[in-house]
């Protein structure tokens, strides 16, 4: 048992030299890994594992059939869907991340994290509550829209070029047209659907929510 | 054999336009009338199934009486992208056909007070839609809507064939607004003795108040052709008298997402 202990302890000490040594902050780890998910830390692009330290500067992408969850040692965690390029732009008690593209889910804890957002290339989430969703939506405008919804708790949205901003309740959600213009939250149908789940002991991870049913299906509009 | 049926029926329309307003044997065209429609449905979404409730109420002829009234339940199944299909049972009262031209005593002619005859119907809907997004402003939708009814009190059959063109203006990604142009054919399958017993270009509006409220204006010019009826065939009648009509109709629809 006593051997156990020291080598454990011995691990981790290793582990945090590495870290050090290659210069990366040991903020978080992967969680959850499915199908592809690569953790771009330059100038290195290695597949993610399960175990695998993540920190400032790190980008984990993930592909078409891709699913990644990672946990912040102070107190959030952020799933990755499909298709997703996320940023880890600052950790600690302060986190920012960038959402380049796909979707992402996360979970704070606000009683550890003092701040939380996520950007766009237009927008800024920044989290007053604890469950939120973003993702990029279809480029009908010049940029792409972007959709906020909010399970628990509530998120302060801000347009980076206007400065516009709105709170998402929780329970709504948003369509930032073309990533600029806000409009009124509301409750969707189509994220009841979403999979909000990040433990994998708990039941799937995967979100395979449809995110085109955030769109009127124009052939679906039959009234007769 | 259907050319010469079909010129021989167009002469007989000629002739009845000429002479039959003063035959009171045959059916007479009241002249364009202006009558009333009305819907109220409920759409429910359930993903590739959605069931539907529909109350329809007609107010017809001269003095706008509300006589046919129907009940229409069934729904829609999503069989591919750009297809859904439908079975519907429909109870109705007040439908006129062509046999309810009746003569009840001699050199007396008129039409059966249908109103409390009830009458039960069956009807199968196959409907494609294709994105026209080729078209200036995108958000079109040609679709066209075939359904057949099967009309369990008399046993006739028919054959709606609709081609439309809808284009919806959105706001927010929404829709808002969309304006419907449709032009409706109903084939007789097996009675009357025209190949169209009725044909209509059919505009429609719809107001998309919120996602549960939707509000529908349409407008009509609808020719229902009259096919003699056994009682006129037995006095040695023949005819085929078009009656027309603006339709002007209005809907409320309540589509609900589960």
């Amino acid at each position: 048992m006593k051997t156990r202990i020291i080598t454990s302890l011995l691990s981790v000490v290793l582990w945090l030299l590495v870290a050090a040594a290659q210069g990366t902050a040991i903020d978080g780890d992967v969680v959850y890994t499915y199908g592809q998910v690569l953790v771009h830390r330059n100038p290195e692009v290695v597949p993610a594992e399960i175990g695998m330290p993540v920190g400032e500067g790190d980008v984990i992408e993930t592909a078409g059939d891709g699913v990644a969850v990672i946990s912040l040692v102070d107190g959030a965690e952020i799933k990755l869907r499909e298709n997703t390029t996320l940023s880890l732009d600052s950790l600690g008690r302060n986190v920012s991340v960038r959402l380049s593209s796909g979707s992402v889910f996360s979970r704070v804890n606000r009683q550890l994290i003092s701040g939380f957002s996520v950007k766009t290339e237009t927008a800024v989430m920044g989290v007053r509550g604890t469950e939120f969703f973003v993702a990029y939506g279809r480029q009908i405008d010049r940029h792409r829209d972007v959709w906020v919804c909010v399970n628990t708790g509530s998120v302060e949205v801000a347009i980076l070029q206007s400065r516009d901003t709105l709170i998402v309740e929780e329970g709504k959600g948003i369509n930032i047209l073309g990533g600029t213009n806000l409009t009124s939250p509301q409750r969707y149908p189509w994220t009841r659907k979403l999979n909000w789940n990040m433990d994998p002991a708990a039941g799937a991870v995967e979100d395979r929510t449809d995110l085109e049913q955030a769109y009127s299906d124009l052939l679906d509009q039959d009234y007769d | 054999m259907k050319t010469t049926h079909v010129l021989l029926m167009a002469a007989i329309v000629l002739v009845v336009a000429a002479f039959g307003a003063s035959a009171n044997h045959i059916p007479t065209d009241p002249g364009e009338l202006i009558e009333l429609e009305s819907r109220t449905s409920l759409l429910m979404d359930l993903g590739r199934f959605d069931p539907l409730v529909e109350l329809e109420g007609r107010f017809e002829d001269t003095n706008l009486e509300f006589r046919y009234r129907s009940l229409t339940a069934g729904a829609y199944v999503r069989l591919l992208k750009n297809l859904k299909a439908g079975a519907f049972y429909r109870i109705q009262q007040g439908a006129r056909h062509d046999n309810d031209w009746i003569e009840p005593s001699p050199g007396w002619w008129e039409w059966v007070d249908s109103r409390n005859r009830t009458e039960q119907v069956l009807i199968l809907d196959a409907s494609p839609r294709f994105l026209f997004d080729f078209l200036p402003g995108k958000n079109w939708v040609f679709a066209v809507k075939n359904r057949y009814e099967y009309n369990l009190y008399n046993g006739q059959q028919s054959l709606l064939v609709r081609p439309g063109l809808t284009y919806f203006l959105l706001r927010s990604r929404e829709p808002l607004l969309n304006f419907s142009l449709n032009y409706g054919f109903y084939i007789p399958l097996n009675f009357g003795d025209t190949f169209l017993y009725e044909h209509e270009p059919y505009l429609s509006v719809l107001y998309h108040l919120n996602r549960n409220v939707k509000l529908e204006l349409t407008a009509a010019y609808r020719t229902v052709v009259w096919s003699t009826s056994d009682d006129s065939w037995a006095n040695g009648d023949a005819y085929a008298v078009p009656n027309r009509s603006f339709v002007v109709g209005f809907g409320a629809l309540f589509p609900v997402s589960f």
